[in-house]
């Protein structure tokens, strides 16, 4: 069914201004009415403090439940089960503020990171936490971010407190990295307040060095990327900022003063992020002696106009062999940076198609998926928004031009009702087609309470993609992982257990995490790969783009810390290989340059990467 | 007084001793006619002179009956006529003169004098004949612009007020046609300084004053359209129409409650009037104040219980509220209180639509079609709509929808909305080029259309022209200030909700 609930309202904002437009006619002449011009340019107002795409008709399901918390089916294939409990994660709750949610630092959310930080082949699990009024002021235990550890048998076991890894601050986001190339992975955790770059000492524990790192900043950051943008062989840091946020002025939903900026479809919410000052983002520029520089400015990444960043990625999006860099910005045009080689980006946001949707309306993005789910070779760009607007697919056209391929690909109208945040491609059957994952969740806790139509609990959304042309909506059996309504923001993707399998975990508000596991019914094959770079790569390889060819198909896929939303996913590039029981090439883009071919011998497994130890081949362009 | 006219003299002056030669002085050849005696001509002359107007017809009529095909006669005689107030009689003299001589200055500018007070249009052709025989005639060029201008032909006039400069500065009613002509043409901002003359021209009047203030409002001037209103108000706080016009400066200039309370005042103040309700209904939507803007609306109606505008406001708001059955039941009752207009079968449509009925409404469109067939906003909804369901570029309907789009920009070629949608559908087709054309075209109707400037830039970066990646460049700095301005805007606007702080106007009971 084709609802196209964006269509209608863009119109409909048309409509408005064609009807309520009352210009003054001259007094002695009256002017001929114009009917049928539209008075106003592209640009729909914002709703409230976020941009949408306007009103939209509650859908509901048969059971009278908002389609974001219904619309499930009694049976059907089961794809993902929640296994939180049994793993033995949710004894970890989240918690952000009130649950009122009266202010919008309370009510963002956090992130989450996979990382195997034991070395011992498992990924483990960090949860960043949020805080609250009082544990900020002394008065109550902060709340305490977590790391499970793998324990190789499907449950995790709370290592916080011997890591070192708690935070205790209002914290929002994790990206994963190995900033000092010495083989263990590192943590940089944002908050609301000074970040941490929580350094892997190698023995189960961590300290914070990010003062002296110099990446410690102090006002809002958000979903954070590591990415060796200038080719020095060592990991930099960006952070985007959100909004400049001074607790001691909040505006609640409760203030006296009647703020449009604090209003969604006529009820008074939170105020922001509109209306607010923005936070700027930084770029730290990597040493090497375990300090940073912070060369935003120079590189031209600042984000000068302080729009609100929530996620971003290092990413090469016009196969130049250099990262690029995503920023995902709620409400405001999203950036898109196209490294030049010589230290500095330039920005093509609006050059390249990123920076706005089809409409040319900016969008509240929140979180960020980056794969080629074409298997064409290019880095397609997935946004998730707010509720009453759409989800927003790019495709990549070549030479950084993108185009909003949402309608085509079907994926438009059902993502509307959802207030999506984090999100990735994956191959969830392992057929060689990436598809789509989007977890859900409302910031207002009105969605309750009023007949909009979506909910603060939100069930999550995947699409299985149908040879690259069209993203068909996996449906949600009940008592199943994607029929389970969340207050969901962070999700991390990964492998968790070593079986070829892509499971997710969830940081949800307020609440315990979700992990949900694949158990699809597939029989096809699978290999993954874990990259391990230098010496003029950085060592964890992000940066690396690997090339296979299995099935009649020629795969990409990308090793990347950050996206989503403000978390890092499973790190070591995975593919589906349908029927196939053999790889037929393997091709692997280095940090560096190097280009190196490596046999594939055996599949249904991890298999170790290392640079200089392939075949070298001579530069082509994919 | 009209100005730009002839006076009386220069009519009579032009046939006064002269009547025997054209406009030009030329001498008329006039052999085929029978003369009348100089000395009756001078008894006409003299007695028209005297103000004896009678006693000028009547020796007129005399001197005809000896010779009726003396043109000079039948002049004077209308003449005569034209000054003693009986037009119809003048006008059939002077076209009993232009018969005998067709080039006949007097006669000619007699009768074209005599159109022109009554507003005939059959004045123009005769302008443009005194006009073609002498382009200097300032007062036969302002009389045509005039003309023109209340026709509506404001292209043409507007070039011909353009060519008479200043010499229209002391003739308040070619200001009043000119600025006038401008703002229809969408050049509000150069209908400033005509209607600034025209205030000057008559400082004591209200009416010029107003017209700035209209046409600074409408070319963004806002703090001086407020110099201009204020005083205004202080002189009559009981016009509407002003405090109507000094809320919309208000609000844009940020200072909302004063906008809300001059608009409640005009409400108060003409309570019958459902512009001063359909524009506060605007300002709720902009503050996104909804039950505010349902209430006004609903007091408007307890008034004025039959007005379909009201009935599209209503409708309006409860859909931003998503209370889509209350909507459509307005926009239904708005439709049923006015047929003839599309917009309410639009508004349905949009209701269908966001209900999640989008399929009967494409029903719907091609049913009201029929009825509308010169609907731009049906043909775009249709087309906005197919474009909207993911469809193949190249499927049949894909194709009727672009039709559709582009017999919407063919019945109103300023849609920009339309031209936006086409090109998008031509960009999904690989067609950057008309896609380009497309957006040039919106942008000559609205500059400040970011979706066109958008798309434009998406269709640049594909050309391989270095000059076309350069305007791309260029373009992207501007659509980057734009959305910077436009936030600026935004988060002025949106320092302020409507909140209800008195009683909306109550109706009385009849």
């Amino acid at each position: 069914m084709a609802c196209l609930h964006t269509t209608a309202h863009r119109i409909l904002v048309v409509a408005a201004w064609l009807m309520l437009s009352t210009a003054p006619l001259l007094a002695q002449t009256p002017l001929e009415s114009q009917t049928e011009k539209p008075q106003e340019g592209a640009q729909p107002a914002a709703n409230g403090g976020s941009s949408t795409a306007g009103v939209f008709a509650p859908e509901l399901d048969a059971h009278h439940l908002p389609i974001t918390q219904g619309g499930t089916v009694k049976s059907g294939p089961i794809v993902y089960q929640d296994m939180a409990a049994k793993a033995g994660l949710t004894k970890w709750h989240h918690v952000m503020g009130t649950p009122n949610k009266q202010y919008i630092l309370e009510s963002i959310g956090s992130g989450v990171g996979l990382l195997d930080y034991d070395n011992d082949g498992w990924l483990d699990i960090y949860l960043v936490n949020g805080s609250t009024q009082a544990a900020v002021d002394g008065k109550a235990m902060p709340p305490h971010a977590a790391l499970f550890h793998n324990n190789h048998d499907g449950t995790f076991t709370d290592v916080t407190e011997k890591a070192g890894v708690g935070n205790d601050r209002w914290g929002f986001g994790v990206a994963v990295g190995d900033y000092d190339n010495d083989g263990w992975p590192d943590l940089y955790v944002t908050n609301f307040g000074k970040n941490r770059l929580y350094h892997n000492n190698h023995d189960g524990t961590f300290t914070d060095v990010a003062e002296k790192a110099g990446v410690a900043l102090g006002n809002w950051s958000t979903g954070a990327t590591w990415g060796d943008y200038d080719g020095d062989g060592r990991l930099d840091l960006f952070v985007p900022g959100y909004v400049h946020y001074d607790l001691k002025s909040q505006m609640s939903d409760t203030d006296a003063l009647p703020l449009s900026f604090c209003s969604y479809r006529g009820v008074r919410t939170y105020c922001g992020p509109r209306g607010l000052p923005g936070e700027s983002d930084h770029l730290f520029h990597n040493n090497g002696d375990g300090t940073f520089t912070d060369v935003s400015e120079r590189a031209g990444v600042n984000d000068k106009a302080g729009y609100y960043g929530l996620s971003s990625v290092f990413i090469d999006v016009n196969d130049d062999g250099r990262l690029d860099l995503l920023v995902a910005n709620d409400s405001t045009p999203n950036y898109l940076y196209i490294n030049k080689g010589d230290g500095t980006f330039e920005d093509q946001s609006y050059a390249s198609g990123y920076a706005l949707n089809k409409d040319g309306r900016e969008t509240a993005s929140m979180g960020i998926a980056v794969g080629d789910y074409r298997n064409n070779g290019r880095i397609d760009i997935f946004n998730t928004t707010f509720s009453d607007d759409y989800k927003v697919l790019y495709r990549n056209d070549g030479d950084a031009n993108f185009t909003d391929v949402s309608d085509d690909t079907h994926i438009a109208d059902i993502t509307i009702p959802f207030l999506g945040w984090g999100t990735a491609f994956l191959d969830y059957d392992n057929d060689g087609w990436k598809d789509l994952l989007e977890v859900n969740g409302h910031v207002y806790r009105g969605a309750d309470t009023y007949n909009w139509g979506t909910s603060w609990a939100e069930r999550p959304l995947l699409f299985h993609n149908i040879e690259g042309k069209r993203l068909e909506p996996v449906a949600a059996v009940e008592g199943t992982g994607l029929a389970e309504a969340m207050a969901s923001r962070g999700m991390a993707v990964g492998d968790l257990f070593n079986d070829g399998r892509m499971d997710a975990v969830v940081n949800n508000m307020d609440s315990v995490p979700a992990l949900l596991v694949d158990v699809d019914a597939n029989k096809n094959h699978w290999v993954a790969f874990k990259l391990v770079g230098g010496p003029k790569s950085p060592r964890d390889a992000i940066g690396a783009t690997l090339w296979l060819t299995a099935n009649g198909m020629r795969q990409r896929a990308d090793v990347f810390s950050g996206g989503s939303f403000a978390s890092t996913s499973d790190m070591r590039p995975h593919f589906g290989l349908g029927p196939a029981t053999k790889v037929d090439a393997l091709e692997v883009h280095w940090p560096s340059g190097a280009m190196e071919q490596f046999a594939v011998p055996q599949i249904d497994r991890i298999v170790t990467l290392t640079e200089g130890q392939g075949r070298p081949v001579t530069p082509t362009k994919p | 007084m009209r100005q730009n006219m002839w006076r009386a003299s220069l009519i009579l002056g032009t046939c006064f001793g002269h009547c025997a030669f054209g406009m030009n002085g030329q001498q008329v050849t006039m052999h085929n006619h029978a003369v009348a005696p100089a000395e009756k001509i001078q008894a006409i002359e003299s007695a028209i002179r005297e103000r004896q107007y009678d006693d000028a017809e009547g020796l007129a009529s005399a001197a005809l009956r000896m010779d009726p095909n003396d043109a000079r006669l039948w002049t004077l005689e209308g003449i005569a006529y034209s000054l003693s107030g009986r037009d119809q009689d003048a006008l059939a003299a002077f076209g009993k003169a232009l018969k005998i001589s067709p080039t006949n200055g007097a006669a000619l500018r007699g009768e074209v004098q005599l159109y022109y007070k009554s507003r005939d249009r059959r004045a123009t052709p005769l302008l443009e004949e005194i006009l073609k025989t002498n382009p200097a005639d300032s007062t036969a060029r302002e009389m045509l612009a005039v003309l023109e201008a209340r026709a509506g032909e404001c292209e043409a006039a507007d070039s011909q007020f353009a060519l008479l400069g200043t010499a229209i500065n002391t003739h308040p009613e070619s200001l009043e046609a000119y600025g006038n002509c401008l703002v229809q043409a969408g050049h509000a901002d150069q209908a400033v300084p005509i209607f600034q003359r025209l205030a000057d021209l008559l400082p004591t009047a209200v009416y010029p004053r107003y017209d700035l203030a209209v046409v600074l409002v409408e070319s963004r001037q806002d703090e001086a359209a407020i110099k201009v209103l204020d005083p205004l108000m202080a002189e009559d706080p009981s016009d509407p129409d002003v405090l109507s016009l000094a809320s919309d400066a208000y609000e844009a200039v940020g200072n909302t409650p004063k906008s809300v309370a001059l608009l409640r005042q005009a409400i108060i103040l003409s309570p019958m009037d459902t512009g001063y309700y359909t524009s506060f209904a605007a300002l709720c939507l902009d503050h996104e104040s909804y039950q505010v803007g349902i209430d006004m609306i609903h007091a408007g109606l307890q008034r004025v219980p039959d007005d379909p505008s009201l009935y599209l406001s209503l409708g309006l708001l409860y859909a931003q509220l998503a209370k889509y059955d209350e909507a459509e039941a307005a926009f239904k009752m708005a439709g049923q209180l006015d047929a003839k207009q599309s917009i309410s079968s639009y508004a349905l449509d949009l209701t269908e639509i966001q209900k999640n009925h989008s399929e009967e409404t494409i029903a719907n469109i091609r049913d009201q079609l029929k009825t509308h067939p010169n609907s731009a906003l049906l043909h775009y909804l249709f087309a906005k709509l197919i474009v909207g369901q993911g469809t193949d570029a190249g499927s049949k309907l894909s194709g009727e929808a672009l039709q559709s789009a582009l017999l919407a920009v063919k019945i109103k070629p300023d849609m920009t909305e339309a031209r936006d949608l086409l090109a998008i559908m031509y960009t999904d087709r690989n067609q950057f080029e008309p896609a380009m054309e497309q957006c040039r075209l919106a942008l000559q109707s609205n500059p400040d259309d970011q979706t066109a400037i958008y798309h434009l830039i998406l269709g640049l970066r594909h050309s391989q022209k270095p000059q076309d990646r350069a305007e791309a460049a260029t373009l992207v700095q501007r659509l980057s200030q734009l959305q910077k301005v436009g936030r600026q805007k935004e988060t002025n606007r949106k320092k302020f909700t409507l909140v209800e702080e008195q009683p909306t106007p109550q109706a009385k009971s009849n």
